[in-house]
């Protein structure tokens, strides 16, 4: 349950990576500094590289399940999932933020403030692969704080626009206010249990395994982190900074901040559920769970019926990235399921959660990707006028966009449909109807301003003549995101990456996370015809996981 | 040889169906070698099927073999398995000579016919797919597969029919077809559920065999006395028999070949084939004949109607296609009689004679410039002399004149055997088949001597081609630099000029009707080799064909056919003794006498005294208005069905647009009116954002508390 060092070498190597970078960007030689953005890709792929290579050693080892950190206490999903995942989104977001920062002069090659937007981002990003293995609510702090603070200076020295400096601002004091808030759930936290490593604070709730929430003082602590890191993932009621600071940034800090904050935020927020074992069914358990409930419900209801009235993209976007965070807080509400059932990804909120995560980093950032691609350089076209009849001259990049958009309405054939598949059905399986009601709802009205992106660029004459960024990284950023969505309706195994860990809730008595045939059925599920079978398959494959020793929690409601 | 074809009778259906897809694929790079698969495939076909055919005949005992071989399974459902199986015995293999024989020579004379057509490509793939359909049709081992061919056909021919789909009468017609195609069909898949619902297979050898067991059909009496009424009206539908005969006359709107190729090999015949294929289900009950007699009604009735519409048409292809209606009705008279082999003979001849009369008649239109009106024309045998041959043996076969034409042998055994019917509408129908005959001989060559003899005149259009509505063979149409020879009829000339003034007809320039000197490279004429040539091998198969059914000569197809259909008549007749009411000879006499009294009825009225048509027409006006007008059944057709339906579908589509788009539009206004509501909460202001967060918490602070009260 410790963690090894070991596992600490992808921060390692993203950390090193950005105080180079911050120092290569000081270098007088414009080669060097051009080099920054090589460095970080270079250090993102190295990341990912180590990730997956500790895990495979630690698989063939048979030492998996000792070297498990506690994302959540009772149930084990691995964190390496989340630093394999910032490092490969972080790769592409490398890749789409290829010329920047932006300058408005599109002829311009400034690259004087290289150095310090990749060092940014690679902090940033350091922090969101650390956030799955903090166990104290200090490390939750600074890693939040960690992946917040940069982007802080992304957002206003991205652009050299007014309204950039606009939303850094408003970014950074909104920031502050919402760190406040969760700081203060801290400190209540603290002062109920004494405690701030949450194995401690567990105890003080009751035992490792009988954790519950019982106690006034950390139920209002809880809560408050809760309100407070919503501010993280765009949530109701601290979603008001979301359009005006995704518009206002430049668009590959934009797609940024749709994935780094928000990754972090849903783990944070995991992670604070987790101190009571998601046990919702006392009082105090209850009503954080209704909280979660009203909380996504507006939260996507707020997103969508807001966003049909943009006429920006970006606007647009920052308002679907609020509804999508509303989708994933309800495999939250829904809770991890009745602990003696087997976890298969369906039935497992917090999975559910954990692989819509996964897919919306890759569609979202896919279709920011082919937005920056279709913007000039000027980084001007953002306005949905701007991208008519762009499919009529750009037929690749519109039909990224268009895959993308399709992902992040839910289509079939797209890994957006597997997400919000999952989602409802945990729901449903949970006894949430209403909660899935509302989600159903929402994908009908988000589908209306998708559909006017797509049909903008379809069915409508161009305006006036239009100007690629012709940027290759920015190009194979967009290519593999688009083939990354459709590929993953059809193995979406990979994201799956955080159950490999499931397992029961002590590491020491359970058998072998990953068993042989467990893994070889993982492995086999490549070829299914849709996703009701894979669903089968993955309930056979998790219904061979042993269910012994396993907390019996009745979940009444 | 024969276990060659037999072994690869696969191939017969397979080959069309590639070559509908090489003639598809010619449409980007060799579209004027679009014919070459389809014809090879034709050829290749047909080679296969003949040799299936002669082998059978040598040796019936061979057909046994032949039966239910599984190619792949299908698909299977709970007990229903349906593989792609062939059965060929005698039946199926004398349909797939046919089709692909006959096939092959349209397909030849549509080289010439199309050329230059724009959508040439299109045309083959879509012939192919044609004969493709009905291949399968005609070689399934079970009802599903019938119907598979069957619906394809219906397809295909609504793709032909509608080939020229810039032009409104082949929408028209083509929709027309394929609605009333589908009233038809939905029979047809009644008569399947309940076939499959009574005997839980598909399968002809199966479910023929079942009714050999008298407790089952005794237990299931209700289901099996419905069924052949079901797959009556799926017959009727494809063989345009009345009520649903309507869509066959509007069926020309497509090219001439695909006229002949639906009236002739493939589309009509189906329904014989249908009824001929499941005779055991008509007479599964002993001594019930009600499903056959209405069949026998409704085949006579129609040959009667049919036959006396022809009479009123002036557009030659209408004549014809009438014809073939009046044909048909005689071929379901003799299923209704219980003589099917005698319907599947005249299947055999007529496919011959009609094909050699369609395709003449698209030598002629080709030649006219499209325009068919037998008013117009005249005297054309002297510009078009092959052609003019050619329809005069079709002419005869026809009207049946006997030992020249087919239609003697085949119809005359219809006729004889329905009078010496065991059914008790035998006789009143065989008589009016006699007067039909009558009137067939007389219609047939009142447009014979209209069109090809009397003084020469041609309509303007005379010598350009057909306005293809595609409008691309403007340029490079060989016939169109033929001068004005002056023109024997100002009027026309002065139409053409009129035309061509509004550019209709090709290049601008005027073509006056050849004056006889003119007959060779230029103006009518009979078309180049490879539409001749077809027509010359259909005469000598319209004259020959008759000779297969001749007694003196063998009688080869009843022979033949009798393994397969020939034990029905004797299971009825088994239960009386045997009828002769008209004995032959004096069949033999009407036989003679009918043809030749109507034809000359025709040569005095429409060649020696054109005058005394117009006086007779004059004076029976509304019997002329009557049936130019059709019986007035598409009209009635248009009144009862048509207008209701199209008036209820306008209140419809004013539901539609009013009241279901109302609702769509009032839900989708809400997230809207939700938004605009919103929006204020989001201006912009750092410190109303700040104020939101801190009033979320506390309203997340006060709810929390007010739920743990």
């Amino acid at each position: 349950m410790e963690l090894n060092i070991v596992h600490l070498i992808p921060e390692i190597i993203l950390l090193v990576t950005a105080c180079l970078v911050c120092l290569l960007g000081l270098s007088s030689s414009d080669l060097v500094r051009r080099s920054c953005q090589v460095l970080a890709a270079i250090a993102c792929l190295l990341g990912l590289g180590v990730t997956i290579a500790t895990h495979y050693i630690a698989v063939n080892n048979g030492t998996l399940q000792s070297t498990q950190a506690a994302l959540v206490n009772f149930r084990y999903y691995n964190p390496q999932f989340i630093t394999g995942l910032a490092c490969a989104i972080g790769f592409i977001m490398v890749l789409i933020s290829w010329d920047m920062p932006a300058r408005s002069d599109p002829t311009s090659t400034d690259t004087r403030y290289r150095g310090e937007y990749f060092g940014m981002m690679l902090f940033s990003l350091a922090g969101v692969a650390m956030i799955g293995k903090v166990n104290d609510l200090v490390w939750l702090f600074i890693v939040l704080e960690l992946v917040s603070i940069p982007t802080y200076i992304m957002v206003a020295t991205g652009r050299s626009q007014i309204i950039a400096q606009e939303a850094g601002i408003k970014y950074f004091f909104l920031g502050a206010l919402a760190a406040a808030i969760f700081l203060f759930g801290f400190s209540y936290i603290y002062g109920a249990t004494g405690a701030t490593r949450f194995a401690d604070i567990r105890e003080a709730l009751g035992g490792s395994q009988m954790a519950a929430l019982n106690n006034p003082l950390a139920l209002i602590g809880i809560l408050a982190v809760i309100v407070g890191v919503s501010f993280k993932i765009a949530a109701v009621p601290m979603h008001f900074y979301t359009p005006d600071v995704y518009q206002g940034a430049a668009t590959p800090v934009t797609a940024y901040l749709a994935f780094a904050p928000k990754t972090a935020g849903i783990i944070a927020i995991i992670a604070m559920l987790s101190l009571f074992n998601f046990n919702y069914s006392t009082p105090e358990g209850y009503s954080v769970m209704i909280l979660l409930s009203v909380m996504a419900g507006l939260t996507m209801t707020i997103g969508n019926v807001l966003a049909l009235l943009q006429r920006n993209i970006k606007r647009t976007l920052a308002y679907s990235s609020i509804a999508h965070s509303g989708y994933m807080l309800v495999g939250l509400a829904a809770g991890p399921g009745l602990v003696g059932s087997t976890g298969e990804v369906g039935h497992d909120g917090v999975l559910a959660t954990l692989f819509y995560l996964g897919s919306y980093a890759v569609m979202n950032t896919g279709a920011f990707a082919v937005l920056a691609y279709l913007q000039g350089k000027a980084d001007a076209g953002e306005d949905l006028d701007d991208l008519a009849g762009v499919a009529r001259e750009h037929r690749g990049p519109a039909l990224m966009f268009a895959l993308c958009l399709f992902s992040l309405i839910g289509m079939p054939l797209t890994v957006g449909f597997v997400g919000k598949l999952y989602i409802v059905n945990t729901a449903l399986s949970s006894g949430r109807m209403a909660l899935a009601i509302i989600v159903a709802v929402n994908a009908a009205i988000a589908a209306a301003y998708y559909l006017k992106i797509i049909g903008s660029m379809y069915l409508r004459e161009p305006l006036y003549p239009f100007s690629l960024r012709r940027t290759p990284a920015i190009r194979a950023a967009a290519i593999i995101c688009t083939v990354g969505t459709i590929a993953l309706f059809f193995v979406p195994t990979i994201l799956m990456l955080p159950s490999w860990g499931y397992n029961a809730h002590d590491s020491a008595s359970a058998a072998p996370l990953i068993q042989p045939q467990n893994a070889s059925r993982l492995g086999a599920v490549t070829t299914p015809a849709s996703a009701n079978l894979r669903m089968a398959i993955m309930q056979s494959a998790g219904s061979s996981a042993p269910a012994d020793g396993l907390r019996n929690t009745q979940f009444v409601r | 040889m024969f276990q060659f074809a037999a072994h690869y009778s696969w191939l017969i259906p397979l080959l069309p169906l590639i070559a509908c897809v090489l003639a598809g694929l010619c449409m980007w790079k060799a579209r004027n070698a679009a014919h070459i698969p389809p014809i090879l495939a034709m050829i290749g076909s047909f080679i296969l099927a003949l040799t299936l055919l002669i082998g059978i005949s040598q040796d019936p005992s061979r057909a046994a073999h032949l039966q239910n071989n599984q190619v792949f399974e299908w698909f299977s459902a709970g007990s229903l398995h349906i593989g792609a199986s062939s059965s060929i015995d005698q039946l199926t293999a004398l349909y797939l000579t046919f089709i692909t024989g006959i096939g092959l020579l349209i397909f030849i004379f549509s080289v010439g016919y199309m050329k230059g057509d724009f959508g040439f490509p299109r045309f083959f793939a879509y012939m192919s797919i044609f004969v493709f359909f009905m291949c399968c049709l005609v070689m399934g081992n079970s009802f599903l597969l019938l119907y598979l061919g069957w619906e394809g056909v219906g397809l295909a021919s609504y793709l032909l029919i509608g080939y020229y789909y810039p032009r409104p009468a082949a929408v028209a017609a083509a929709k027309k077809a394929f609605i009333t195609n589908r009233v038809g069909d939905f029979g047809l898949a009644i008569g399947l559920f309940l076939i499959f619902q009574t005997f839980n297979t598909l399968n002809f050898t199966d479910v023929f065999a079942r009714l050999q067991d008298p407790a089952f059909v005794a237990a299931h009496h209700t289901a099996i006395y419905w069924i052949p009424f079901c797959i009556m009206l799926g017959a009727f539908g494809k063989s345009a028999q009345f009520p649903l005969h309507v869509w066959l006359p509007d069926a020309m709107e497509g090219p001439t070949p695909v006229s002949a190729l639906i009236h002739a090999a493939t589309m009509v015949t189906a329904g014989i084939y249908l009824i001929a294929r499941t005779m055991p289900l008509f007479l599964a009950t002993p001594g019930n004949t009600d499903a056959l007699d209405t069949v026998a009604c409704i085949g006579g009735f129609t040959s009667f109607l049919a036959a006396t519409i022809a009479l009123c048409q002036y557009d030659l292809k209408r004549i014809w296609a009438y014809s073939t209606i009046s044909q048909l009705g005689y071929m379901f008279l003799a299923l209704g009689v219980i003589a099917p082999t005698s319907a599947v003979f005249h299947v055999f001849t007529h496919a011959f004679f009609k094909a050699l009369l369609f395709l003449s008649s698209g030598a002629v239109m080709h030649a006219m410039g499209g325009e068919l009106d037998i008013r117009k024309m005249s005297g054309v045998r002297r510009v078009m002399p092959i052609t003019h041959i050619t329809m005069l043996i079709g002419c005869i076969a026809l009207a049946g004149v006997p030992f020249i034409g087919a239609g003697f042998f085949s119809k005359d055994e219809i006729i004889h055997a329905a009078l010496n019917s065991h059914t008790p509408v035998g006789l009143p129908l065989g008589a009016l088949a006699l007067l039909v005959a009558l009137l067939t001989a007389f219609y047939t060559f009142r447009a014979y001597f209209r069109v090809f003899w009397g003084p020469l005149e041609l309509p303007a259009t005379a010598g350009h081609h057909e306005a293809s509505p595609f409008a691309l063979d403007a340029g490079h149409t060989e016939d169109v630099h033929s001068p004005d020879t002056g023109g024997i009829d100002t009027v026309h000339a002065k139409q053409g000029h009129e035309e061509a003034s509004h550019g209709e007809t090709a290049g601008g320039q005027m073509v006056g009707a050849g004056h006889g000197h003119d007959t060779d490279a230029h103006g009518p004429n009979d078309g180049p080799a490879v539409m001749w040539i077809p027509l010359i091998v259909l005469a000598i198969g319209a004259i020959g064909a008759g000779y297969l059914g001749y007694k003196p000569a063998g009688d080869w197809i009843h022979h033949f056919l009798n393994p397969v259909l020939g034990g029905y008549g004797h299971a009825e007749g088994a239960t009386g003794e045997a009828i002769d009411r008209v004995s032959e000879p004096v069949m033999m006499a009407l036989g003679f006498a009918i043809p030749l009294i109507g034809i000359v009825t025709a040569w005095f009225f429409f060649l020696k005294n054109r005058h005394a048509a117009e006086i007779v027409g004059a004076n029976l006006r509304p019997v002329v208005r009557f049936l130019y007008n059709r019986w007035y059944i598409d009209a009635i057709y248009s009144a009862a069905i048509t207008k209701p339906l199209r008036f209820f579908a306008y209140i419809q589509s004013y539901v539609d647009r009013y009241l279901v788009d109302g609702i769509v539009f009032l839900v989708g206004f809400f997230p809207q009116l939700l938004g605009y509501s919103l929006k204020p909460t989001q201006r912009g202001l750092l410190q109303r954002y700040a104020v939101g967060m801190i009033a979320g918490m506390a309203a997340v602070i006060v709810g929390i508390l007010y739920l743990l009260r």
